[in-house]
């Protein structure tokens, strides 16, 4: 299944980049998705402290994910 | 209404109406850009957001808001971009019958959109920069 990652602030800044698309086997969740991730772009393993969004809905780490899904990693927010 | 911009907000723009006839307050917020933080002396701010997810999550922080106090009016206008120091970052404005529910709702709306709302705040110091809210970059 194709997925399309989409970074911001200081993950966009550490990584460079603003997307990534990553495939991934059918019926996995956030946190296989994360694992590829870290393999991908190893400098995101530093990162502990992050929220997920599917589809601009957040989600928990069990989350089965669709092919096609658009997952946004969520750093700390800090509005206002 | 909801607005993420890149303008400038100007208080004076957004103060040329007359209360709803049903209300008997009109309370309005400004969060303003300080010059420091933690001991640090800051230059400038900057804000990022996921816009589109952004809007959705201010609508829902609105609509709870709206029911919840029985306001009869509540904008939240958020600025991106680079904010100089003492301009305005958050407007909030809140429109209700008696004074507390628009302070009330108002408290609400900046304590939610600081926990859920993907907008991101970036401080420019002389000697450096920091992302603020996150322990996986202290400075």
């Amino acid at each position: 299944m194709n997925i399309k990652i989409k970074f911001f602030g200081q993950h966009k800044e550490e990584l460079n980049k603003s997307e990534l698309n990553i495939v991934v086997d059918n019926n996995s969740n956030i946190s296989d998705l994360v694992k590829i991730l870290i393999k991908n772009e190893p400098k995101f393993s530093k990162f502990k402290s992050y929220a997920v969004a599917v589809n601009l809905n957040y989600e928990n780490f069990e989350y089965i994910l669709k092919n096609g899904d658009e997952v946004a990693i969520i750093p700390p927010v800090s509005g206002g | 209404m909801i607005d993420i911009t890149n303008n400038e907000i100007v208080l004076n723009d957004y103060m040329s109406f007359k209360n709803e006839p049903e209300s008997g307050s009109l309370l309005f917020f400004c969060g303003t850009t300080r010059d420091n933080n933690l001991d640090k002396n800051v230059k400038y701010l900057e804000y990022e957001t996921f816009e589109e997810m952004a809007l959705i999550k201010l609508n829902e922080i609105r609509k709870f808001a709206i029911s919840e106090w029985n306001l009869n009016r509540l904008d939240i206008i958020h600025r991106i971009g680079i904010v100089d120091i003492s301009e305005i970052s958050l407007l909030i404005i809140a429109s209700s019958p008696h004074r507390n529910e628009s302070f009330r709702a108002i408290e609400y709306v900046i304590d939610e959109l600081k926990k859920s709302v993907p907008i991101w705040k970036k401080e420019f110091y002389v000697d450096g920069d920091a992302w603020i809210g996150s322990p996986d970059n202290p400075n």
